[in-house]
């Protein structure tokens, strides 16, 4: 066993979660022993573990896990610290482009919609199309599809092929972020129909989602019973 | 090697004296504080967990008096070694003794009645929660967490979470950076305690 090896596989935790086989174990015992700078990393290793687990058992662990708003991650508090005064006057101005932009009416912060027509953009007018995409059953995959997001807001054409054919023929679409292994829903809209492909067409607003994996599920309003869901992974 | 103290330990635990005893376990805490609370929060009983540690100093400093570890540098991996087996054979007898696994309420109510220790975990904590705070995405914290706390194979994480290999890769090795550089940043370093621990027994 050597350096090379022992990082490539991962084996300072590997060996404390006791997870090697014989044959590593021994190995890299022989090699920690005659290379006592290793002992710093399993010590290292160690702390991260025992870490982990006391902020498990404290209950701290499941809000450090859960996506943090942009205005809370720690980037822009260490930006903030170096360039507060500049990050200040950004920000203003800011806001001031902002609401001169927005002294028409406009929409909409809304994720999902049944036309494309519903999706607005700052100025209020409709978002240029996007992409097109096709949501159905894809055994075996973990993710059932993914989308790559524009770098300015689009309308995503999505169209979705429910697994239970249901009457009358009307669904419902609703959009979940995966947290961990908790599901948040984001967003929902009603009264949707089949085209003749038997597929049900929603949009999305591009700007409104993050890098991640969501879930998308649809279900027939009279029937929640029929409910298919779709795992989804957005990245950029 | 067995949690069962062995005659030739048993004399050396008898040579020290309550000071000498206090001052390893001072030792141990700065030293090893890691593995001492790795210990724990595995076998979840502060009195063997402390024991087993105890045990393993106690074996290595034996072994390097009587000339089975030759060169002095080596007994800090010698210690991991030899705590390392005691808490494996620990785990192999706990699947037949369920009965002597403490529950979590036990577990915090020593927590709070040991200062030092709870302490030594506060410290531990605070230093990983820096890390996982500091990783830019939520994704990013669930590797660390599902590899170091829930021990699960690469593989699978790269699997469930479609990651690349270096992806991965990245993200553990910017951990473990940022836990080397918060511990160098206290001063963490092995320096003179086996010095100080040989004098201990002699």
């Amino acid at each position: 066993m050597n350096r090379e090896y022992i990082n490539d596989h991962h084996i300072v935790a590997r060996y404390l979660a006791q997870r090697l086989s014989d044959a590593e174990r021994s190995a890299f015992e022989a090699y920690f022993l005659k290379h006592p700078e290793m002992v710093e990393e399993l010590e290292e290793a160690a702390q991260l573990k025992a870490g982990l687990m006391r902020l498990r058992d404290t209950g701290e662990l499941e809000s450090l896990l859960k996506p943090k708003p942009w205005y809370r991650q720690r980037r822009l508090y260490d930006l903030r610290g170096r360039f507060g005064g500049t990050l200040a006057a950004a920000a203003i101005l800011g806001v001031s482009a902002f609401l001169w932009l927005n002294r028409h009416p406009v929409a909409s912060g809304q994720w999902l919609a049944p036309t494309p027509a519903s999706l607005l953009g700052p100025l209020g007018r409709p978002l240029p199309a996007g992409g097109t995409y096709t949501i159905l059953r894809t055994r075996g995959e973990s993710t059932d599809l993914d989308i790559e997001l524009p770098a300015s807001a689009q309308t995503l054409a999505l169209r979705v092929l429910p697994e239970t054919m249901a009457q009358p023929a009307v669904y419902r679409v609703t959009l979940y972020a995966v947290d961990g292994t908790e599901l948040h829903e984001v967003a929902t809209v009603a009264g949707l129909t089949p085209a003749d492909d038997e597929f049900v067409p929603v949009f999305l607003d591009s700007s409104q989602v993050k890098q991640g994996r969501y879930r998308l599920a649809i279900e027939s309003e009279g029937s929640p019973a029929s409910r298919s869901v779709f795992a989804l992974r957005f990245s950029r | 090697m067995d949690l069962q103290q062995t005659h030739e330990t048993s004399v050396i635990r008898d040579t020290a004296g309550d000071e000498d005893r206090t001052r390893l376990d001072a030792l141990i805490s700065s030293n090893y504080p890691g593995l001492r609370s790795l210990i724990f929060r595995t076998v979840r009983d502060r009195a063997l967990a402390h024991d087993l540690l105890n045990e393993a100093v106690v074996i290595a400093c034996e072994h390097y008096r009587s000339g089975r570890i030759a060169q002095r540098d080596r007994i800090a991996g010698y210690v991991y070694q030899v705590a390392m087996n005691l808490l494996r054979n620990y785990r192999r007898k706990l699947s037949e003794r369920e009965d002597r696994r403490a529950g979590l309420q036990a577990l915090e109510l020593l927590a709070a009645t040991d200062i030092d220790y709870e302490r030594l975990e506060s410290q531990i904590a605070a230093r990983v929660r820096d890390i996982v705070e500091d990783l830019p995405t939520a994704r990013d914290r669930e590797i660390v967490t599902r590899f170091y706390l829930d021990e699960d194979e690469k593989e699978t994480i790269c699997l469930d979470l479609g990651l690349t290999h270096l992806h991965f890769d990245k993200v553990i090795h910017r951990a473990r950076k940022r836990m080397k550089s918060l511990l160098e940043a206290q001063g963490f370093r092995k320096g003179d305690f086996f010095a100080v621990l040989l004098s201990l027994f002699g």
